[in-house]
Order: C-alpha cells, then sequence, then structure tokens
C-alpha cells in the first residue's frame, strides 16, 4: 500500500512533466512554419482490486497527438497552388499587357503616325520633306513591331528558364518527400504512435511542392504518401521519386515543356495535365497571352506589309519608275531564280506559324512547312491550299530548280523598310506622266480604314486593339483569380492555423496547470513520504 | 472560438498590405491623372480606347488635309480670280478700239494689251511657295504654257497633263477625296485652231502696233476673250464649291474629333475628387488596422504571470 501511495504520486509527476514539455515544445515551435501543436493524453491506470472496491493507480501518458484537420489542410493546399499558378500567370499577363497596351509601345501608334506621314504624302507628292518624314515614320513602324516581337519573344525565354528551374525545385521536394516517406515508416513501424513532427515536415514540403505544381496526395497504410500529378503520372511513390526534366516542344521549337521519367518512361506534361501551381501558371499564360500576341502581331504585320507592298509595286516613284517592295517580303527567291513568286494571304489568315521552303523540279513544286516537316507536292495552288495564304508567279515563269523560302512566323521581328531613297517611293498611278501625280499615295493611304483581317471585317489598327482587349481581359481576370485564391487562401489557412495554430495564452494555461499539478504530485509525494517518516518514528 | 497565436498578428497584416496596395494604387492613378493606368484595368474599355486613338489620330490627319486643301483652293480661287479681272481689263481695252483711231492711239492700246497678256501668262504659269505649277497637272515641274508673245502668232503649248487625267484631290475624310487643283485648258482654248487666247492676243498687238485693224478682228479677239471667261468661271465656281465642300467636311470633321476627344477623355479621366476621397478612406483604414496591431500585439498572458 504504501509502495502504492509513492507510485501513484510518482505517475503524476510524470504526466505533469509530460504535459509540461509538450507545452515548451508548443511555444518554441509557435512561429515554425508547418508545425502543428501537439497534445498529450492522458488516462487512469488500470485500478487495484481490494476487498473495499478498487483503488486507483494513478495517471499514465497514452500517446502525444497533433492537432490537425485533414480538411482544411487538403483545402489550404489547393487554394494555395491556384494561388500561385495565378500569381505566375498575372505576373506575365500584365507585363505583356502593359507593353502591348503603353501608347510609347503600342503599334496603334506607330501604324497612325505611318499613316499621317502617307497622307502628308498624297497632299504634296513631290515635297522631300514628306517623303523623308514617311521614309522615318516607316522605320518607326518596323522598329516598333520588332521591338513589340522580341520582348513577347523575351518572355518565351523567360518562361524558359522558368519551366527548367521549377522542374528542378520540384525534383528537390520530391527526393526530400520521399526521403521522409522512409523515415516516418521506419519510426512508426513498431507501432509506437505517429511520427508527428516528421509528418509535419512532410506535409509543410508537399505543400511547398503543391505552390510549384498541382499534385494530389494518396496515404498508405504504412504512413507514406503517393504524390501524383497531372492525370496520375507517379511523382513520388513510397521511397522513389521520379525525375522531372524538360524537353523542346515538338510543335515549336522555341518552347520548353516538362518531361516526367516514371521508371524509364518519358511523359511529356503539356497544359492538358499540369493545371496548377507556378508550373501550371507559366504553361497557360504562354499558350494563352504570349503566343497569341505573337501570332497576332505576326498576322498584322504580315497582312499589312503585303497589302502595301501590292499596292506600292503597282505604282510609279518620282522618277516615273515602277515602284520596289516598302516593307520586308516575306518571299526569298534563291539566287538564280527564273520564277518570282508573290505571297498572298488567305481572307481568314488561317497561318500555321511556321516557316516553309519551296522548290520547283519543273513538273511539281514542294512545299515544306519547316516546324513539322509535314511537305506538299503538286501545283502551286495545291501545296499552299491548307496554309492559309497562295503564290503566284505574276508574269515569270519558274525554271526546274528555283527555291524559295518563306518566312512568316517571327515576321513581326524581322519586317524592316526596305525604301531608303526619298525619290524610291511610289506616290504616282501607273499611269503617271508626272510627279505630282499622288493618285497610288492616296490608295495607300486608303488602306488605313480598309478592313483586311479576320476575314476582311476589321482593319489592322482595330485587329491589334483586338489583341490588346483579348490580353487585358485575361491579365485582369487572372488579376482576379489571385484576389479570390489569396483570400481563399488566406481563410483556409486561418481556418487551418485555428485547429493546428499554437495559441501563447493556451500554452501558458497549460504551462501552469501542469506546474501545479507536479508541485501536487510532489505534495502527494511528501505526504507518502511523511507517512513513513511517521511510521518508522513509531517503531523506533 | 479559439484562435492560432500566428493568426492574431496576420489578420492585422493583411489588413495593412491590403490598404497599402489600394493607397500605391490610387497614388499612381491621381498622379497619372488617368483612371485605367493599363489595359488590363478596364479590359472591356480597351478596344474602344485604342479604337478611339486611331479615329482621332486619323480625323486630325483628316482635319490637317482639310486645311492644306483649303489653303490649296483659296490660292487658286485668287489666281482665278487675278486672272478674270485681266482678261476683262483686257477685253475693254480691245472693245474700247475701233478700225478708225488714229494709229497712235491703237499704238497705245497695243501696250496695253501687250502688258495683260504678259500678266496672263504668268497667272497661267502660276507657282504655289513651294516652287510647283498649280495649273500644271501632275507635271508640277515643267511650265504648263508657252507662248513667246513675240508677235509671231505661236500657238500656245501645254505642256502639263491633258484634262481630265491630271488633277489632283486630298482625301478629306474616310472615301472622300477633294479636286484640289485645276488646268487652264478651257480658259486658253490651247490647241484649238484659231481660237487660241495667247495667240490671239498676240495677233492683236502686231496689228495694233502696226496701226491697222479691222472691226472684224476686233470682234473675233473679244469672242475668244469672252469664251475664256466663260470657262473660266465655271472653273472659279467648281473652285467655289469644293472650297464650301471642304468647310463642310471640316465643321463636320472638328465636331466630330470633338466628340471623340471627349468620350475618351469620359473613359480615361480620372474623377480626382473620389479619387482623393477613395485615398482618404484608405489612409483611415490603414491607421486603425496599425493601431489594431499596436494595441493586440502587446497582449500576452505571459505577462501576467509572475
Amino acid at each position: 500500500m504504501g509502495s502504492g501511495i509513492l507510485g501513484v504520486a510518482l505517475s503524476g509527476l510524470s504526466a505533469a512533466q509530460a504535459g509540461i514539455a509538450t507545452a515548451e515544445h508548443n511555444i518554441s515551435n509557435a512561429n515554425t512554419v508547418g508545425y502543428r501543436r501537439q497534445e498529450v493524453t492522458f488516462s487512469a491506470l488500470s485500478p487495484q482490486y481490494t476487498g473495499s472496491g478498487y483503488f486507483g493507480t494513478g495517471v499514465g501518458v497514452d500517446t502525444v497527438r497533433s492537432i490537425y484537420s485533414q480538411f482544411l489542410d487538403s483545402e489550404v493546399r489547393l487554394n494555395q497552388s491556384q494561388l500561385s499558378r495565378n500569381q505566375t500567370y498575372t505576373s506575365y499577363a500584365s507585363q505583356v499587357d502593359s507593353l502591348l497596351g503603353s501608347d510609347s509601345s503600342s503599334l496603334n501608334t506607330a501604324l497612325d503616325s505611318f499613316f499621317a506621314a502617307v497622307n502628308e504624302l498624297a497632299n504634296d507628292p513631290t515635297s522631300n520633306a514628306a517623303r523623308q518624314v514617311l521614309l522615318s515614320s516607316a522605320n518607326t513602324l518596323a522598329g516598333q513591331a520588332n521591338t513589340l516581337y522580341t520582348q513577347l519573344q523575351g518572355y518565351i525565354t523567360a518562361s524558359n528558364a522558368e519551366v527548367s528551374g521549377l522542374t528542378s525545385q520540384i525534383n528537390t521536394y520530391t527526393g526530400q518527400i520521399a526521403q521522409l516517406n522512409g523515415d516516418i515508416a521506419k519510426a512508426e513501424a513498431g507501432g509506437g504512435g505517429t511520427a508527428n513532427d516528421l509528418r509535419d515536415q512532410r506535409d509543410q514540403l508537399i505543400g511547398e511542392l503543391n505552390k510549384l505544381v498541382d499534385v494530389s496526395v494518396v496515404e498508405q497504410s504504412d504512413g507514406t504518401l503517393n504524390l501524383f500529378v497531372g492525370s496520375g503520372q507517379s511523382l513520388v511513390v513510397g521511397t522513389n521519386a521520379y525525375t522531372m526534366s524538360t524537353t523542346t516542344d515538338p510543335n515549336d521549337s522555341s518552347l520548353l515543356i516538362p518531361t516526367l521519367n516514371v521508371g524509364g518512361t518519358v511523359v511529356t506534361l503539356d497544359t492538358g495535365l499540369i493545371t496548377g501551381g507556378q508550373l501550371g501558371g507559366v504553361l497557360a499564360v504562354r499558350e494563352e497571352v504570349i503566343q497569341p500576341a505573337q501570332e497576332d502581331l505576326d498576322r498584322i504585320t504580315l497582312s499589312f506589309a503585303t497589302e502595301f507592298n501590292a499596292l506600292h509595286t503597282a505604282g510609279l516613284d518620282l522618277n516615273l519608275a515602277a515602284g520596289g517592295d516598302f516593307f520586308t517580303n516575306p518571299v526569298t527567291g534563291a539566287a538564280g531564280n527564273s520564277g518570282v513568286l508573290t505571297l498572298s494571304l488567305g481572307n481568314d489568315l488561317n497561318l500555321q506559324n511556321s516557316d516553309y521552303s519551296l522548290t520547283y523540279d519543273g513538273t511539281n513544286y514542294t512545299l515544306t512547312r519547316l516546324s513539322d516537316g509535314t511537305a506538299f507536292t503538286g501545283g502551286l495552288a495545291a501545296v499552299t491550299a491548307s496554309e492559309g495564304f497562295s503564290l503566284s508567279l505574276g508574269t515569270t515563269t519558274a525554271a526546274a530548280g528555283d527555291s524559295w523560302t518563306i518566312n512568316l512566323k517571327g515576321y513581326a521581328g524581322d519586317m524592316a523598310a526596305l525604301i531608303t531613297d526619298t525619290s524610291k517611293i511610289a506616290a504616282a498611278g501607273a499611269t503617271a506622266d508626272g510627279p505630282g501625280d499622288n493618285s497610288n499615295a492616296l490608295a495607300l493611304a486608303a488602306l488605313q480604314t480598309q478592313s483586311f483581317l479576320n476575314n476582311g471585317t476589321v482593319t489592322f489598327s482595330s485587329a491589334y486593339a483586338q489583341t490588346v482587349s483579348r490580353t487585358a481581359s485575361l491579365a485582369a481576370e487572372a488579376d482576379l483569380n489571385v484576389q479570390t485564391f489569396s483570400s481563399l487562401t488566406d481563410l483556409a489557412t486561418a481556418a487551418q492555423q485555428n485547429v493546428s495554430g499554437v495559441n501563447l495564452d493556451e500554452e501558458a494555461v497549460n504551462l501552469v496547470r501542469f506546474q501545479q499539478a507536479y508541485q501536487a504530485a510532489a505534495r502527494a509525494l511528501q505526504v507518502a513520504s511523511s507517512l513513513f517518516d511517521d511510521l518508522l518514528g513509531v517503531l523506533g | 472560438m479559439r484562435i492560432a497565436s500566428m493568426n492574431f498578428f496576420q489578420g492585422s497584416l493583411s489588413g495593412i498590405l491590403n490598404n497599402q496596395s489600394s493607397m500605391a494604387y490610387l497614388n499612381q492613378q491621381i498622379a497619372a491623372d488617368q483612371s485605367i493606368l493599363q489595359p488590363k484595368d478596364d479590359p472591356l474599355a480597351t478596344e474602344k480606347i485604342l479604337d478611339l486613338s486611331t479615329r482621332i489620330a486619323a480625323r486630325t490627319q483628316y482635319s490637317a488635309n482639310q486645311t492644306k486643301a483649303q489653303i490649296g483652293l483659296e490660292y487658286e480661287s485668287t489666281v482665278l480670280t487675278e486672272l478674270s479681272t485681266t482678261l476683262t481689263n483686257t477685253r475693254s481695252a480691245l472693245a474700247g478700239m475701233g478700225s478708225d483711231f488714229d494709229p497712235a492711239v491703237l499704238n497705245a492700246g497695243a501696250e496695253e494689251v501687250l502688258s495683260q497678256a504678259r500678266h496672263i501668262l504668268d497667272l497661267i504659269n502660276t507657282q504655289d511657295p513651294y516652287g510647283n505649277y498649280i495649273f500644271g497637272g501632275f507635271d508640277t515641274v515643267n511650265q504648263p504654257y508657252a507662248n513667246p508673245l513675240d508677235g509671231t502668232a505661236t500657238a500656245t503649248t501645254y505642256g502639263g497633263t491633258p484634262n481630265p487625267g491630271g488633277t489632283r484631290s486630298i482625301q478629306v475624310d474616310v472615301g472622300r477625296s477633294i479636286q484640289v487643283n485645276d488646268n487652264l485648258d478651257g480658259v486658253v482654248q490651247s490647241g484649238v485652231a484659231g481660237n487660241d487666247l495667247l495667240q490671239q492676243l498676240d495677233a492683236a498687238v502686231a496689228a495694233l502696233q502696226a496701226g491697222t485693224v479691222s472691226q472684224t478682228q476686233l470682234d473675233g479677239w473679244v469672242a475668244v476673250i469672252d469664251t475664256a471667261l466663260d470657262n473660266l468661271d465655271r472653273i472659279s465656281q467648281r473652285v467655289a464649291s469644293a472650297y464650301s465642300e471642304v468647310s463642310a467636311v471640316a465643321d463636320t470633321t472638328k465636331s466630330l474629333l470633338t466628340q471623340e476627344q471627349n468620350a475618351l477623355s469620359d473613359i480615361l479621366k480620372l474623377d480626382q475628387t473620389s479619387a482623393i476621397v477613395a485615398l482618404q478612406s484608405r489612409q483611415t483604414a490603414l491607421e486603425a488596422a496599425e493601431q489594431a496591431f499596436g494595441m493586440t500585439s502587446g497582449l500576452s498572458l505571459f505577462n501576467y504571470l509572475g
């Protein structure tokens, strides 16, 4: 009975110590990201039976458990992944938006000035000043198109670097998660409770990984977690992490896209598979904003330059000689060609975003789409039929061995004003008999208000305005998504923290509570001890 | 409800950050005096803004074209009026002569007609301030009408482009051009055998100088000048109506330009008052959030544990 008294007091001391240690652990980790507060659970030890009934034998420490809600944890992860996606998306989209829309870099500003200069030429066809202004505004226009395209290409390059940086960061996280999977499985193997702190670390890493790419998590019976991306491609299985890498997009050599090596099988992860996290954001903004803007610029500048060249070459210059190409001709013939080809764009401008090579063997033409190597053989009209443009020989005749290159992709980046001599501007009509004829200049000026794009429904300026507008909508949508997911993430995090986070006041109360329990148990020990002393005194 | 200590601080922090970023944006708006700083601020208005800007740019150019056309037409009109006066004077000089006049009087008349004829030759070869012959059609470089006025009865030759191919137009609106020059073939009657204005005047001067002239000759010369005046009148009327057409178009252009500029300004212009009010209210909210942080950050049970 006596040892019983001491034992009960001792169990109280140990329990109070465990409570104090856990409160201290919580206090120490109050600011540790991903830490979940821990709690000791106690229960009364098995009672001892005597003739007068059951007597308690003290308290035992059952386990230390983390306090968490799986639902709230996954809410945080899901929202955080979408938040990261949209933050990345908007960081690019916002730059493209401001690039295309600012007055100083807008293509429309340059188009407006250019057509004003064409009007001045029409007003004063023999004025050297008017001709000079036209040449310099043509250079400005071409330069503006080049700058816009190059800048967009810069965003593509930045996105490639980001894709490749993200994949190696992902590999670091998945490696660590696989490692922790092993540690946790080992620690929990004996059935001695859960490895709370290791699990917290692993969940924290999964949270960080989710900011980079959206993963789904499946818990296994041994405490390990398996991670999957996309439509179920394994990223981490048990202690194995599969490596992500990058490869060149087979449809567009300027793009890097992520891949996943699942046990020797390399899977390409495109926008259809990766929808969240920073990686999802980069892939989406590239596909929805940057590339379409480049393609639009190509379409607008190609349409503008071919229409302008067609009129300009039909007119006569100051010396009444036939006008030449005013802007870069997308078609280049090889030296020694007999046939001279002129490009016309289809009404729908449904271009394939590629450059081409064309050869003639005396019977058939062979047109090769350089982006994917598709080749068409046959007559001149047949080979270009599906490509959104057509070619004509005019009055020339092609000879066997003639070859051409047709540069459509990136035309906005390559476009240049070719005329440098003011007298070579063809302001006069084809039948002019004096330099004062301004009929061709009037025709050129009228291009400003004619609709060539979108099946002949919009002018060059309106087409550009539509591009800016579309980019603006996507950027604004991403901004709005950032706000939404930011507050959703904040709410979910707050809710999750209210369950799992440490409250210092609560821990202060716990400390006091267990301190008093400890003092009481110590007092009980003292009482038991004095009982023994009294007994020994009686005997002595 | 249980609150994590971290949330206790975080709540004030997000309030502070949100208010700060709103204030930064309002500051930018106020500094730029624009409600839309980049297209994504109002995607719906973007296309409208860009289209309005392009329309304003084009209309401003049309307005410049109209001024150019008006100046050209005014210039031509002045020359035509002067030509009309000169032709009328010449006509009076010739009509005032009689076949029975003393040769000395006829000689004096010859001087008068010669000086008028020289003036006519100058006027039909008028150059604009840039040295372009305004009645030369497309050939603005070479003198359009040549006649030596040397008494040898040489026909007037026209060096310009034949009518009507040689008239220049200026675009004054979308799809609308105004003819801004004319040639004077009808006035000079060049190439019309026996009716060539300067050739006839040349002949008149020669006859008057010789002191012998018939009434039939005098009547013939007056008739040629009458034809010239009739034809000149038609050109003057065309110039006058072209001028009033340009003026009408210019009025429309100006009022549309004003409307479009107002429309653009309505979209872009920042309502300064409400922006300042918004800034003020954000500042109040920010100060409140900061004060809340100050008040709560010091709260801890540990302060009370001896």
